[in-house]
């Protein structure tokens, strides 16, 4: 189990890490995601005990990372950002040196096979590690994080470099290790972490956005409907036509060029607009050159959870539970509140679901 | 910490650096004892008081890549999240790096045993001198393992370091100068305790004196010391 509490990290005037505090129970699969420098990296390097926090504490399995380190870190395997390669080593004498490093106790020769055979590096097992591709070097990145079967792994974007093929392999290789192991990985991109996770934290700008199950994000993902139109046509008259149109929230105007020019139009939850958007179009003969819904970005999740906008009952519920706009969150009381509310707010939010399928 | 001892001395035989110091320091020691061995003396200090300053440009080559490739490669995260204590990591290291220049002064071994074939040499001399010039080396890798451990450039470390070396062999030339020039008896004093060189000329009399052993230890002490609170700092500020 890892209990982080208030775990804040700065540098000089910038807050890395802003008062984060959550817990992980042993066996989860918990995904980290955020955007470049939201700080994940950061809360792993300190979980790791490789930086340090400005304040708040981190421990493992009861142990703090600062007071009882050699305790902490055996419990852990880790692997960073950029895989900590010594260039110059064989796969083999690489994963030795972690062996003896890491003080293992396990059989070496059987121990280090089984990882070679879990994350399929037996055919470079021989070579020099600079001269394996990205794919081969993440690979031995994750089987050096595995040398000693440590109960919580730590893994820092593990796809990525990875091509397709291979990233699908290693998140099932995740998805395997999650069943004995406490993981932590972090990513940016949300059908990763929606694939591999059962629970996910949103991270933006150093604070936690949102700490939830991926189900409950992806209903707030589909919930929402916008849609891309490219039409052709004068620009002012399609914009009033399209805001007159029933279910229509609002229309924005997007990139011109080419033929056309984008709309990004918002319905009112529960309305499908496409069949009168047709007929409109249809009627006043302006060719629709292009419709698709707007796929949600994590991007477009972020913003809307931190700008305070949302319109769908779910989001407004996750709101709602984290008490207020996720950047006025006070000191320590007021924080501790929120975290009451929010575990309410999860519990209605819940009910609600299950009065939903009870519905049906 | 024998994980890292092993590897970083290894890593010294596994890069051409490590042969480029060996072959700069055998080739610099045989031409100066070929001359004194055609010169018919049985004496290796000639040989000594060379090798004293060409190590005084070695130790920094030696040093330079330990902890500041760690930083540049990013392997430091795999070191620091290891179950590991800090002072195991640096003695590790360190000791990788004394091992390696040990290894060095074995080709005056083999000289004053060619000596010792042919003349018979001073033994109490050479013994001083060996145990005067490794401790001196010990005292200059340990101020190179923590200038490398300030930088995560390689070149940074070996320049500051060899800048550092550079210091501690020019007081020590120039220290009767300066206690001439400068007539306070505090200057003197303080030239003359850093002055490493000055230990090791005591040294290479053949006289050992414990006081000498127990400053050079001392040096290495203070300055690995140091590096682990370097690498502290990391975690707690």
């Amino acid at each position: 189990m890892i209990e982080v509490t208030n775990l804040t990290k700065r540098y000089g005037s910038h807050v890395a890490v802003d008062n984060a505090t959550f817990t992980i129970h042993d066996g989860e699969i918990l995904g980290f995601l955020g955007p470049n420098g939201a700080g994940k990296s950061t809360t792993m390097n300190i979980i790791t005990g490789y930086l340090s926090a400005t304040s708040g504490s981190v421990k493992i399995d009861g142990y703090d990372i600062l007071t009882a380190p050699l305790e902490a870190k055996k419990r852990i395997g880790f692997l960073p950002e950029l895989p900590p390669l010594y260039l110059d080593m064989t796969v083999k004498e690489y994963l030795n040196f972690v062996y003896d490093l890491k003080k293992v106790k396990l059989p070496r020769r059987p121990h280090i096979n089984e990882i070679c055979r879990l994350v399929k590096i037996q055919e470079v097992y021989p070579r020099q590690i600079k001269n394996l591709s990205k794919g081969y070097r993440q690979r031995v990145g994750i089987a050096q994080a595995l040398v000693g079967n440590p109960d919580v792994l730590i893994l820092d974007e593990p796809t990525v470099g990875l091509d397709p093929k291979q990233i699908i392999e290693i998140r099932n290789l995740i998805k395997l290790l999650g069943k004995t192991h406490t993981v932590i990985l972090s990513s940016h991109i949300l059908s990763e972490v929606q694939a591999v996770c059962e629970r996910v934290i949103i991270i933006n700008q150093g604070r936690i956005v949102v700490d939830n199950t991926p189900e409950n994000l992806s209903r707030i993902m589909s919930d929402d409907h916008s849609i891309i139109a490219r039409i052709e046509g004068p620009r002012r008259e399609i914009m009033a036509a399209l805001k007159s149109l029933k279910g229509v929230k609002s229309v924005q105007a997007a990139g011109a060029g080419g033929y056309g020019q984008e709309y990004i139009i918002n319905p009112i939850v529960g309305y499908d607009i496409r069949r009168a958007l047709f007929s409109l179009l249809a009627e006043k003969n302006w060719p629709l050159l292009m419709l698709k819904s707007s796929e949600m970005t994590l991007e477009d999740i972020f913003l809307r959870l931190t700008d305070g906008t949302a319109d769908t009952a779910a989001l407004e519920k996750a709101l709602q539970a984290r008490g207020d706009k996720p950047q006025e969150a006070g000191g320590q009381p007021a924080e501790e509140e929120e975290t009451a509310d929010f575990a309410k707010g999860e519990a209605a939010e819940a009910e609600q679901s299950q009065a939903e399928e009870e519905a049906k | 910490m024998g994980a890292i001892f092993r590897r970083e001395l290894k890593a010294y035989y596994a890069s051409p650096l490590g042969y480029i110091v060996m072959a700069v320091f055998f080739c610099v020691c045989g031409i100066s004892f070929t001359g004194t061995y055609s010169a018919g003396n049985a004496s290796l200090s000639n040989v000594f008081s060379i090798a004293s300053v060409v190590v005084f440009l070695l130790t920094p080559i030696i040093t330079m890549r330990l902890l500041a490739e760690d930083k540049r490669q990013k392997t430091d995260q795999l070191v620091l999240t290891s179950p590991v204590s800090l002072t195991g990591v640096v003695l590790g290291k360190y000791f990788a790096a004394v091992v390696f220049f040990a290894t060095l002064l074995s080709v005056l071994v083999v000289f004053q045993i060619i000596f010792s074939v042919v003349a018979t040499p001073d033994w109490m001399v050479f013994i001083g001198s060996l145990v005067g010039l490794f401790l001196m080396a010990c005292a200059l890798l340990a101020i190179g393992l923590f200038i490398s451990s300030l930088t995560e450039s390689q070149v940074v470390a070996a320049v500051c370091s060899l800048a550092v070396s550079l210091f501690f062999l020019l007081i020590s030339m120039f220290s009767s100068f300066i206690s001439t020039l400068i007539k306070n008896t505090i200057v003197t004093q303080i030239v003359d305790y850093v002055s490493l060189f000055n230990r090791y000329n005591d040294l290479v009399t053949g006289v050992i004196d414990y006081s000498n052993i127990v400053y050079f230890i001392s040096f290495v002490v203070v300055f690995l010391f140091l590096t682990v609170r370097v690498l502290d700092k990391k975690r707690w500020a």
